[in-house]
């Protein structure tokens, strides 16, 4: 994985806070966040999109388009970005899926 | 906007993720599919965060999440880059912070009230 270094590193934030701690706070079990607490994930969080953005970049050669598959190899191949394997499965093609059920049998999937 | 957002549906505002796509890769255009996904792969990560924190917190027998735990949790999620890079921005984020009180203090020590100044 190459080195991780923000352009968004100068202290100003882009995402509006108040919508992070919304979406913390669905979260079960979270009561309060302090003010530094909320800072840094939502720091944490624009360079979490910076990094899944430059890792696409790079990996679909500088392409021009960022797209669903490139976003989902990504997330296929690297370690800290296996928590959103659920959220962006590679497309199958449907022939694919029916090997996939032959293979399994229909009785293990339900 | 008036209407209250479900639960399932809470997602950074699409306006502010724009913004920040054309800040990292200003050449590149972006699919409306890897938009949304994207946006969704966000609050999956706050959320990712928010409940290793909440462990963390709990763990030490503390009510608040404090700024360590989240520290803590960017450790264990395995994404320390971002950790060093947090701390390096908060620490310069302070020390402007602190020279524009310290700058505020010496104006006033000017008698000319900052309003009068920020009206210029």
């Amino acid at each position: 994985m190459s080195s991780f270094k923000p352009k968004l590193g100068d202290g100003s934030i882009i995402l509006p806070q108040a919508r992070v701690k919304m979406i913390m706070k669905s979260s079960p079990d979270t009561e309060s966040i302090s003010t530094d607490a909320l800072y840094f994930v939502t720091k944490a969080t624009e360079f979490f999109v910076e990094h899944l953005a430059q890792e696409i970049y790079e990996s679909t050669n500088k392409s021009n388009e960022l797209t669903y598959k490139g976003l989902a190899d990504i997330v296929q191949k690297s370690d800290s970005m296996q928590f959103l394997k659920d959220m962006v499965p590679k497309k199958i093609t449907y022939k694919e899926y029916q090997e996939i059920l032959k293979e399994k049998g229909n009785g293990d999937l339900f | 906007m008036a209407e209250a957002v479900p639960e399932e549906e809470l997602t950074i505002p699409r306006a502010a993720m724009n913004k920040m796509i054309k800040e990292i890769v200003p050449s590149v255009r972006v699919a409306n599919e890897a938009r949304e996904l994207i946006l969704n792969c966000c609050s999956e990560f706050i959320h990712l965060l928010a409940s290793e924190a909440n462990e963390i917190c709990t763990q030490q027998q503390k009510k608040t999440i404090n700024a360590e735990h989240i520290l803590g949790a960017l450790d264990r999620l395995g994404f320390n880059d971002y950790r060093t890079d947090a701390e390096a921005v908060l620490k310069d984020c302070k020390a402007v912070a602190a020279k524009r009180r310290r700058q505020s203090t010496r104006l006033e020590n000017l008698g000319i009230p900052e309003e009068e100044l920020l009206r210029q």
